[in-house]
């Protein structure tokens, strides 16, 4: 009995023990990863049991499992998640959506597709990256998103279209832009006109079979942009607001200052006045004297304290050592009155959800974007309602209304040494002039009336019966004060509708319509004042006013079918899109009333005129995708064919079309064991498509300018005559990909082999000036684009306080021209830079930006006579083409031929704006509920053509500003630098445009910083809100390249030219969800 | 019930499809700020407009070239590469290689791009001359339409042909290159004529004028009359030592224009109702080049960053030959400095012997109507190729006396003879015609050299070395010939360059 008792007891004892095991109670809330949004209807299943239940719609959960057991958390398109449940009452799990589940939707050309079935190479960009970017032009964000795209760094005008590239040049005359396509539209808009908080996803599509459907438009690649939806659930509510600071990104060149710089013009002009019949002695004499050759005259201004013009600069060409202070030291930094710290902030509020039968978006924001320099900045209002429904099962209807209302002013940074630009000015300007005026002689600052400053333009001035010389640096100007004078300001009103209908029918059947109309009002206005500039002394005024209509309706039936394994998607569709675009130009100068800028206050007519351009596209297309054993193996074909207006009636149409193919390898039965593979496809791609980018909308006709003499009516032919046989550039691309998902999906990534050929390039083909016309654009030249993408994800480590995982990648592509024109396969073509400038040279086998230039040597020891490489090429008889002349000629001691002359130097070859490699590397951390991610840009190899650095090198130009490499000149015999003598009177020789002026490209920056935390759902609840995250971000923290000062992506063709460098922003932010 | 739902789903199908239906000629568009050639040549409407576009390419801006400003770009060039025009600073880069003699010998150069706008204008007048007789219309205005046409053509050959190649040498064979003579409108860009050969063509041409342009009465002084056509005759017989031609030809174009008056003579050289002007531009209120214009860098007072930091001087060795009665010694300004005169735009800077010849229509208006012949140069004209023929030194004197005396009332006839006397109107004519681009073109016909002297010590008035680099220049050296644009050479395989 005993021992029964006993054995009741330990069996009461077990069996309870086993009870309150199985009865543990746990409760947490399931939350998504990296937005930290409560996820609701997630199913938690006790594993190896039936045991389960679902999250509610705070994402909160209970369940009563076994203390040792496991919890399975899953949720559809999210990666299935297990926690142990370790005898913790309390679990909160976090869901990760997953990259490549299966059912996960993707924008494809005209329409989605099951990304397990898409044959094409597309790069996404979701709202969650695009929201970590403190950017006001949702393209910034593209930088380094993914391989395959090259994106400049946006200049520091807030805003601006950063220059985008898919997949290299496809064109060598034209444009090579991609075509963004907005909620399915193309859009001839600014992206700026779009909140990047209203886009849900920005899809790249790289290769032919991903672009082919928009035929004549689609070579460049496509920029896909999408913007939010509500989903047909509980009203959600989410407000979002930041502040951020923006600072000078850009270091400024090194440069010497007013104690250096004096001895080194000095120089500069002692070397200059050295002649047959002025010895050196004499020279050095000239030179220091306050004569009209003296250095002081020479530069107008003498900053140094008490020292006498005739005194600064000894026969020796020493500083004068009494020179010990300056006049106007603190008043030397030309940036300083127009730097700031700028301010950005960024307010959003949106609300969506929806019912059975409906969903809907809207959004209003506000964002306010200002630069480091001064009057730079970007306002944005914009609106956003996204509505669909569905009343009965077989019609769906919706809208998606866009507008917003952007104003902006902007520095004058056209042409990189105009006297107007505040970059130029500031950066070229010598170390001792002042930005405002002072007594010449004391130092003091002059004030006028009010006791303000005044402006120094640099004039010659009396003082006290002693005539102080003008500045010699841009005298009269002062872009400075032109910049704050000064109104460049525009003002952009736009609205961008979809609308369309659906209705099912037959089973199968589907037949859409989508119109969309872009409507853009464009007003520019810009004034130059009376005081300084183009516009002194009577002020002028422009009006730059314009319209743009966008229209494009497609019809398009689809036929979708799944039988059995057997999947097949059919679409068949018309397009037509008009552009219209209307001018109205109006210049008038005489202003009559201080401070009003309208044109009506202006006396003078300069200009006024208005045209209008219209351009048109139609296109038939269609595509069929089949798909066996749901994505095992896809097949995909798609074909248009287009018309378009730019192109004469007998050509104007043509075929585009491509063809793909996808292979679900994990899914094929060897596979089966492999459990460390848990996605692999290989898929491969074939098409051709073009690119009419850029091209003149009327570029088939010849036609006549209206040019009236006098007053008479007259018309001059133009230069480049029209083509009747021209048709579009032709691009035929392969591409050959794998996406994988390896050990537990810890490893993710692609590899892209891509191939495009572009032919049928329209060569602005150069005609002999001396017929009249100088060029005609012709099909003509081949060039193709060949290289690899690597993009890979791991997973580093992940627990739960602490994960990191990185992205890289990786771009390398060769671009290399195929064909050109029958007359210029021997010699090549000389092509311009972006200043109008021979800087390229264009031959079979090179690429679109190789540098052909005058090649750089040394410098002379004995003379510090700057050394080209002379032109020793020779005619059919043996003889130099280039006159020899023992004067500016030499032979070295190696043999080399070497000239002084510019002009006899030898061009050659100078490598490539092009770099080998480039990409990004993005490590992302969790710690303690802390998102941290940053974003590292690189690139190696390439040139850029510094022209900033050039300008700062000259040894000459009395006044300009020197770079602290200058130091290095040459100045005794024997000496060997690289820095040629200084000399006002070389500065054409030693100053050309050569390869010296190449500097590499390479360089590595800190692009992006995001720091973010999603509070807990206990504070959560306190708050009665679904979610709370606060960030801060920071852009363009920091740039390592080769030279401080130098930022290599300004430009594709690797010119460094005087502009606005890019901001550094620093932002704060806070988002609540309701 | 299913049928019902068909006709819904037809209706709302038709519904979605009208919006979208287009027209056949969608794809049909045209610009509306130019027009097609063939709307050009189909009346005499349309003839007179592409003449009138002829006139007008003699002030567009060329190439988006600041210094490409119209042909007086041209002019510019060619004085500031002669030696009569001084630059006082480095400071202000604009036309400095010029000066340097750097530009015009390098291919690559912008300046040598006015080839490519001589061409052009010669292309504009060859689609006139090669379609004008197929036009129906009166005879006598078509003819009106191709004499001036040709008389253009004929002018920008002569231009082109005295830069771009080698000298004329009056009385040798000439056979070395020359330009291509372009008469046709095509693609292909043609080899070289020889100097003779474009010689013959020119005169061929200005010949045709000349006789087209009989009874045409023109409407404003942009238009090319026979007294412009037999000016620019004269012209090219001067420089081909065509003495007889030259003064016959200059005496037929002065007839009927008059000397200008003191005050016009002070007004600035920039209005078509100067008596003066033969054939000058006509530049209206929004026709302004702007910072393009020739008074943007050859007046005194536009407000022009290269007016205000480069006003142009004189040569003072010319300048000290002018005499103290002449009324256009007023124009420079030995003592600018310190007299603080002339007028300069707000901050401008003055250099001594600056000249005040060439006014800007105001400050803020870079305007002016450029004279491309003035009726002065016919009476040097003259009087030149009278001196140099046996037994007409007396003629050459008169002709000589009417432009000098109206310039200096105290000028008396001139007693020299020979070489001397041809020395006098030489001067006359540096002086008269200073800043309006004769002066390299003079140089490189007469076969003389290059000397820029420089002032003497601490002076101003001469040529600065380290500013000009170029102070002399030997006669006859390649450095005389313009290089032809790289452009050309790149695209016409029958082109040879000059000589480096």
């Amino acid at each position: 009995m005993k021992k029964i008792c006993l054995t009741i007891a330990t069996f009461v004892f077990v069996a309870c023990h086993i009870l309150t095991a199985q009865n543990m109670k746990i409760s947490g809330t399931v939350t998504e990863v990296g937005t930290g949004a409560p996820m609701p209807y997630v199913t938690i299943m006790v594993k190896g049991s039936t045991t389960g239940t679902t999250s509610a719609d705070d994402g909160s959960y209970t369940i009563n499992a076994p203390a040792e057991a496991t919890l399975v958390f899953s949720f559809i398109g999210y990666i299935k998640t297990e926690v142990p449940v370790s005898n913790r009452s309390i679990i909160n799990a976090q869901l990760e959506a997953d990259a490549v589940a299966l059912e996960e939707v993707v924008m494809i050309a005209y329409g989605t597709a099951k990304k397990s079935s898409v044959t094409g190479s597309i790069a996404s960009v979701g709202s969650a990256s695009i929201e970590k970017r403190p950017v006001t032009n949702a393209l910034a964000a593209l930088a380094g998103s993914a391989p395959g795209i090259q994106v400049n760094t946006a200049n520091g005008q807030p805003g601006s279209d950063p220059g985008i590239r898919i997949r290299g040049f496809g064109s060598i005359n034209y444009s090579s832009e991609p075509l963004i396509v907005l909620d399915g539209s193309p859009y001839n808009g600014v992206m700026a006109n779009i909140n990047p908080s209203d886009i849900e996803s920005i899809s790249v599509l790289k290769d032919a079979a991903s672009t082919a459907l928009y035929g004549s438009r689609g070579s460049n690649g496509v920029v896909m942009i999408t913007t939010k939806k509500g989903r047909r659930e509980k009203l959600s509510i989410s407000a979002n607001i930041t502040q951020g600071f923006s600072a000078r990104g850009l270091p400024e060149y090194d440069r010497v200052d007013a104690y250096d710089y004096y001895p080194v013009m000095w120089e500069s002009l002692r070397n200059s006045l050295i002649s047959s019949s002025v010895t050196n002695e004499e020279a050095s004499f000239l030179a220091s004297g306050a004569t009209a050759n003296g250095i002081v005259r020479n530069l107008g201004y003498n900053p140094f304290r008490g020292v006498a013009n005739d005194q600064v600069v000894g026969t020796d060409g020493k500083l004068n050592p009494a020179a010990t202070s300056l006049l106007w030291a603190n008043d030397l930094d030309w940036y300083s009155p127009v730097e700031r710290v700028g301010q950005r902030t960024d307010a959003m509020v949106s609300a969506s959800g929806g019912t059975e039968t409906s969903d809907y978006y809207l959004s209003v924001g506000y964002t306010t974007d200002n630069g480091w320099l001064k009057k730079t900045n970007y306002d944005r209002l914009s609106a956003r309602a996204n509505l669909n429904f569905t009343p009965r099962k077989w019609i769906t209807f919706g809208v998606n209304l866009n507008t917003s209302y952007n104003t902006s002013s902007s520095a004058n940074t056209a042409g990189n040494t105009g006297y107007a630009n505040p970059i130029y000015f500031a950066r070229t300007m010598g170390p001792i002039y002042p930005v405002y005026q002072h007594n010449r002689s004391n130092g003091d600052f002059l004030t006028d009336d009010q006791g303000n400053r005044i402006w120094d333009l640099g004039a010659q001035v009396v003082e006290g019966g002693v005539t102080y010389a003008a500045r010699t640096q841009n005298n009269g100007r002062h872009a400075i004060a032109e910049h704050l004078l000064n109104i460049q300001d525009f003002q952009r009103n736009t609205i961008q509708s979809r609308a369309y209908a659906q209705i099912s029918f037959l089973k199968n059947f589907k037949f859409k319509v989508q119109h969309s109309f872009d409507i853009t009002n464009y007003l520019n206005s810009s004034y130059e004042n009376k005081l300084v500039g183009d516009g002194a002394p009577q002020g002028r005024s422009r009006k730059e006013h314009s319209l743009r209509y966008t229209r494009t309706t497609v019809q398009m039936l689809t036929y979708d079918k799944i039988a059995g394994k057997h999947e097949f998607n059919i679409m068949a569709a018309h397009e037509n899109y008009e552009n219209e675009y209307q001018y109205l130009y109006g210049f008038r100068q005489g202003e009559i009333i201080p401070g009003n800028t309208e044109l009506i206050n202006f006396t003078t007519t300069n200009s006024l005129y208005s045209y209008i351009d219209k351009h048109t596209v139609e296109g038939f297309l269609s595509r069929a995708t089949y798909s066996f054993d749901n994505g095992k193996y896809t097949a995909e074909g798609s074909f248009r064919r287009d018309g378009s207006s730019k192109f004469s009636r007998d050509v104007r149409w043509g075929n585009f079309w491509s063809v793909g193919g996808g292979w679900r390898i994990d899914k094929e039965s060897f596979m089966t064991g492999q459990n460390w593979v848990d996605y692999l496809k290989l898929r491969a791609s074939y098409g051709l498509n073009g690119n009419d980018g850029g091209i003149s909308y009327y570029a088939w006709q010849v036609l006549y300018s209206y040019r009236n003499n006098a007053a008479e009516p007259g018309y001059i032919q133009d230069t480049a005559p029209g083509n009747p046989m021209l048709k579009w550039e032709t691009s035929a691309q392969t591409d050959i990909g794998l996406e994988f998902n390896l050990f537990n999906n810890k490893l993710r990534g692609s590899v892209d082999w891509f191939n495009k050929e572009s032919k049928d390039l329209i060569f602005s083909l150069p005609l002999a000036p001396s017929t009249g016309y100088v060029s005609q654009d012709r099909n003509i030249g081949a060039v193709y684009n060949r290289g690899w993408e690597l993009d890979l994800t791991a997973g580093i480590v992940d627990t739960k306080n602490f994960s990191f995982s990185i992205n890289l990648n990786a771009t390398t592509y060769t671009n290399k021209i195929k064909s050109l024109p029958e007359e210029n396969r021997e010699l090549g073509i000389i092509a311009n830079n972006t200043l109008g400038l021979p800087m390229y040279k264009r031959v079979e086998g090179g690429s679109i930006y190789d540098y052909w230039l005058r090649q750089w040597h040394s410098v002379d020891p004995t003379n510090g006579n700057g050394l080209f490489l002379f032109n020793d090429i020779t005619d059919e008889a043996g003889n130099y083409t280039t006159v020899w002349s023992d004067a500016d000629c030499k032979t070295l001691a190696d043999g080399t031929l070497v000239t002084s002359n510019q002009a006899k130097a030898k061009y050659d070859w100078s490598g490539t704006s092009i770099p080998d490699v480039f990409g990004s590397i993005t490590p992302m951390f969790k710690v303690y509920g802390v998102d941290i991610s940053l974003q590292f840009n690189y690139s190696i190899g390439g040139k850029a053509y510094d022209y900033n650095y050039a300008s700062l090198m000259s040894t000459g130009g009395m006044g300009a500003a020197k770079h602290i490499d200058i130091l290095n000149r040459w100045t005794t015999a024997g000496q060997i630098t690289n820095v040629p003598r200084m000399d006002n009177a070389q500065t054409t020789n030693f100053n050309a445009a050569s390869n010296r002026w190449l500097v590499s490209s390479t360089f590595f920056s800190l692009r992006n910083v995001n720091v973010a935390y999603n509070f807990k759902p206990n504070v959560l609840k306190a708050l009665d809100v679904k979610a709370l995250k606060i960030y801060a971000s920071a852009e363009n923290l920091a740039l390592f390249s080769a030279r401080k000062g130098l930022d290599p992506t300004q430009n594709f063709n690797g010119n460094i030219l005087n502009d606005v460098g890019f901001n550094r922003v620093v932002t704060f932010g806070i988002n609540v969800n309701f | 019930m299913k049928i019902i739902k068909l006709y819904i789903l037809a209706l709302v199908a038709g519904l979605l499809i009208i919006p979208a239906s287009c027209s056949k000629d969608f794809l049909e568009t045209r610009p509306t700020d130019q027009l097609a050639a063939g709307d050009v040549f189909n009346s005499l409407t349309g003839a007179w407009g592409a003449i009138n576009g002829v006139h007008r390419t003699m002030y567009i801006q060329y190439n988006g070239v600041q210094a490409h400003g119209g042909m007086d770009g041209l002019l510019r060039y060619i004085d500031f590469i002669g030696t009569d025009v001084l630059f006082n600073t480095s400071a202000n880069g604009w036309y400095l290689n010029a000066y340097k003699w750097v530009d015009h010998r390098n291919e690559r150069s912008n300046m040598v791009l006015y080839w490519t706008n001589l061409y052009r204008l010669i292309s504009n007048a060859n689609q006139i001359i090669n379609n004008i007789d197929n036009i129906a219309g009166a005879e006598s205005e078509k003819k009106h339409i191709k004499g001036q046409a040709l008389a253009y053509r004929a002018w920008a050959h002569f231009m082109l042909v005295q830069l771009y190649a080698d000298r004329f040498v009056p009385g040798g064979a000439n056979t070395h290159a020359g330009i291509p003579y372009m008469e046709e409108v095509t693609f292909e860009g043609k080899e070289r004529n020889s100097v003779a050969e474009v010689y013959t063509k020119i005169n061929e041409d200005i010949s045709s004028a000349i006789t087209n342009l009989e009874g045409y009465t023109r409407t404003n002084k942009t238009h090319i009359n026979k007294s412009v056509a037999l000016a620019i005759q004269a012209q090219i017989a001067l420089v081909q030592g065509n003495w007889n031609l030259a003064a016959t030809s200059a005496n037929a174009a002065r007839q009927g224009f008059s000397f200008m008056s003191t005050a016009q003579h002070q007004s600035g050289y920039n209005s078509i109702s100067n008596p003066e002007f033969m054939w000058s531009s006509y530049v209206q209120e929004d026709q302004t080049m702007y910072f393009f214009s020739f008074y943007a860098y050859m007046s005194h007072n536009f407000n022009a960053t290269a007016i205000r930091q480069s006003p142009k001087s004189i040569l003072k060795n010319l300048y000290d030959q002018i005499s103290p009665t002449d009324i256009r010694k007023a124009f420079w300004y030995p003592n600018a400095v310190a007299t603080g005169q002339p007028v300069v735009p707000p901050n401008g800077l003055r250099y001594n012997y600056m000249s005040s010849k060439f006014k800007s229509v105001s400050v803020s208006d870079g305007r002016g109507d450029f004279p491309w012949i003035r009726v002065a140069e016919m009476y040097l004209i003259e009087a030149e190729a009278l001196a140099r023929q046996t037994g007409k030194e007396d003629l050459a004197k008169d002709v000589l006396y009417l432009l000098a005396q109206n310039r200096d009332p105290q000028y008396v006839r001139s007693s020299k003879t020979g070489q001397s006397l041809i020395d006098e109107i030489l001067i006359q004519r540096r002086v008269e015609l200073w800043g309006e681009g004769r002066n390299f073109t003079d140089l490189k016909r007469l076969g003389l050299p290059l000397v820029r002297p420089e002032a003497a010590e601490g002076g101003e008035g001469g040529h600065v070395a380290s500013i000009a680099i170029k102070l002399t220049e030997p006669a006859g050296t390649n450095n005389w010939t313009w290089m032809i644009p790289g452009a050309e050479i790149d695209s016409n395989p029958k082109m040879v360059q000059n000589p480096a």
